[in-house]
């Protein structure tokens, strides 16, 4: 076990070194940022000292390799626009989007869950039909849009909540109200697709032969569903997670955006419109870095579930 | 050997003709019964036909300001409202179908190509060129796809054709995966080793062995795969880096209604509606297509 997780472990520097060659040569295709930036306002001497400043007049190769560096001392640099730390932004932000994606990954799961078993335990029933035919719905509404339709009819119509924004610490009433619209609009789309899973798997371990023996030897239907066959469907569960986890992330960047909530990726967006790029190339790493330990977290929750993968 | 090269091969042909002609009529059997892919089907026969004849079907012209009508509701005269600069949503929206349907098209077309050759390259040749392509995957991977694809168009610029790019640079990663792991479980197939056995070049068992056995999974991953361009396409155009105002395109048709969402629901409601409408047609027939042609994928979701 302990192998396994060091060999894990390992793989991630180098997917991490490609992520920042690829987001490296991304931003330096699009144009020369200085110009964008202060493009109208500076002369040609001026743009080219700030082009200095900034190391953009070095060759390619000697700016990643300078900008690698200072990241691996945990400095990604300075904002283009705002002259503030690249660290220090993303720090500022990124617990709000930490916040955003774990309740809305609790909301996917409590919902997912129940629904998938009764589902599969109570097959071809109404309840069965209508969840299916609603999970297709579902999954098939963009995020931002149900954002701003669960805000028309809950902050604008019935004045529950409050239309967008942060209210303070999230522990709090105060705070968390403004957590519940996002949170519902990056959870439950997902919910729609993992009960689909469930269901499915459930129903194909209804029918094997050790659920079989379970019931035959008399033990109640619930032990049956949840102690035989919901343990072994939680398995595809979390390779679903794993394979949803960058979604998580990405989705998080529209919810941020519609709701004003002061994450991450309201930052992204507003950093590549301005080509602010130390900024997007900091938040992009700094999403990777949380996807791939994201996607160990779920590999060795995998492993912990099922013992064939720790014996490979 | 009792059995001359010539009548092997015949063999062979005669008999995956017979698989094929067997697949087609179950094909048929099971989709029909599939009311919702049914429903799917004709959902995207109808978003087509509106792109098709826009100009006939809206009332108006969609780019004409009318000041003397800013968002004024759903009415006989305006069945969808009108927006900001009173221009009639409903011509919009059927306009906007274009933009949707190049979208899912052109995202489609790259992710096929590109997907299906380096996936063929790397099942069928492995060693180096695999681990060299399969890296490169894990690495795009590690970026979720919505932000690739927003730092991509970021850096293309916005318009149509950026769009399709950005999403198409982000979206072969995993067919390229599929068709990986599909050419991998054919090449130790027997029929293939009896083809290599016939002395058959590498590209007539590709094209004649191992692309025909393939187009299953293919097409129901691509028709499974249009709803996400269209809804990736939609959040590009909606966060402002995508198909740019005055263009109606939905997800960018939502973003300017969004301003007015107090008092004009219908602005970005409606255009959400048709985003929605489409993507469900698309999963309905996706969905259909793999019970049908595909019953072993049937137990993935």
């Amino acid at each position: 076990m302990f192998q396994y997780i060091l060999r894990r472990t390992l793989l991630i520097i180098p997917i991490l070194l490609g992520v920042t060659i690829l987001v490296f040569s991304l931003m330096h295709i699009s144009g020369d940022p200085v110009k964008l930036t202060y493009g109208t306002n500076l002369t040609a001497d001026m743009l080219q000292q700030k082009r200095q400043e900034l190391g953009l007049d070095k060759p390619i190769v000697e700016q990643y390799f300078h900008w690698l560096i200072n990241a691996l001392h945990g400095d990604l640099g300075l904002s283009i626009r705002t002259h503030s730390g690249v660290i220090q932004l993303i720090n500022e932000r990124v617990w709000a989007t930490l916040e955003l994606t774990t309740i809305a990954l609790l909301i996917t799961l409590v919902v997912s869950i129940p629904a998938g078993i009764i589902s599969a335990v109570k097959r071809y029933t109404f309840f069965d039909q209508v969840a299916r035919i609603f999970a297709l719905f579902w999954v098939s509404m963009p995020y931002f849009w149900l954002g701003l339709i669960f805000m028309i009819i809950f902050s604008i119509n019935l004045k529950l909540l409050p239309v967008s924004g942060r209210g303070g610490a999230i522990w709090t009433w105060e705070g968390f109200k403004y957590l519940i619209l996002p949170s519902l609009t990056l959870g439950l789309p997902p919910a729609a697709l993992f009960m689909r899973m469930i269901r499915s798997n459930m129903l194909e371990i209804i029918n094997e032969d050790y659920v079989r023996t379970a019931r035959s030897k008399g033990l109640k239907e619930y032990t049956v569903v949840l102690k035989h066959a919901f343990r072994n469907a939680l398995i595809s569960v979390v390779t679903l997670l794993g394979l949803r986890i960058p979604w998580l992330f990405g989705g998080a960047v529209i919810t941020e955006t519609v709701f004003a909530w002061p994450g991450m990726g309201r930052l992204l967006v507003d950093s590549i419109m301005k080509r602010d790029y130390p900024v997007v190339q900091g938040v992009v790493l700094v999403i990777a870095i949380l996807v791939v330990i994201s996607n160990i977290i779920v590999d060795f929750a995998y492993a912990f579930l099922d013992p064939r993968i720790r014996y490979n | 050997m009792s059995v001359s090269k010539k009548e092997a091969k015949q063999q062979v042909e005669i008999e995956v003709a017979e698989k094929e002609v067997i697949a087609s009529g179950q094909f048929w059997r099971i989709f029909k019964r599939n009311k919702l892919a049914i429903i799917g089907a004709l959902i995207i026969i109808g978003v087509v036909l509106i792109a098709i004849f826009a100009p006939v079907i809206a009332p108006y012209d969609p780019t004409v300001q009318d000041y003397d009508n800013l968002l004024q509701p759903p009415s006989l005269d305006h069945p969808f409202g009108t927006d900001d600069l009173g221009r009639d949503l409903f011509s919009r929206v059927a306009y906007g179908a274009r933009y949707t349907l190049l979208v899912g098209i052109g995202v489609v077309v790259i992710v096929a190509v590109v997907g299906s050759v380096l996936g063929f390259v790397a099942g069928y040749y492995g060693g180096k060129i695999d681990s060299l392509i399969m890296r490169f995957v894990d690495i795009m991977l590690a970026i979720p796809a919505l932000v690739l694809a927003l730092a991509i168009a970021g850096a293309l610029g916005g318009g149509l054709w950026n769009v399709i790019i950005a999403i198409g640079a982000v979206g072969w990663t995993q067919f390229t995966r599929i068709v990986r792991a599909e050419v991998l479980k054919l090449r130790e197939s027997e029929y293939i080793t009896a083809a290599r056995a016939l002395g058959a070049s590498d590209f007539k068992i590709i094209a004649h062995h191992i692309a025909p056995n393939m187009m299953a999974p293919v097409i129901v991953y691509i028709t499974l795969y249009v709803p996400s361009a269209i809804l990736w396409a939609a959040s590009l155009s909606f966060l402002g880096l995508g198909v740019q105002p005055p263009y109606p395109e939905w997800g960018a048709l939502i973003a300017n209604g969004r301003a007015y969402i107090s008092f004009a629901w219908w602005i970005a409601t409606i255009p959400g509606l048709a985003i929605m409408l489409t993507v469900l047609g698309f999963n309905f027939l996706g969905d259909g297509l793999r019970d049908a042609l595909d019953p072993r994928m049937a137990r993935d979701l």
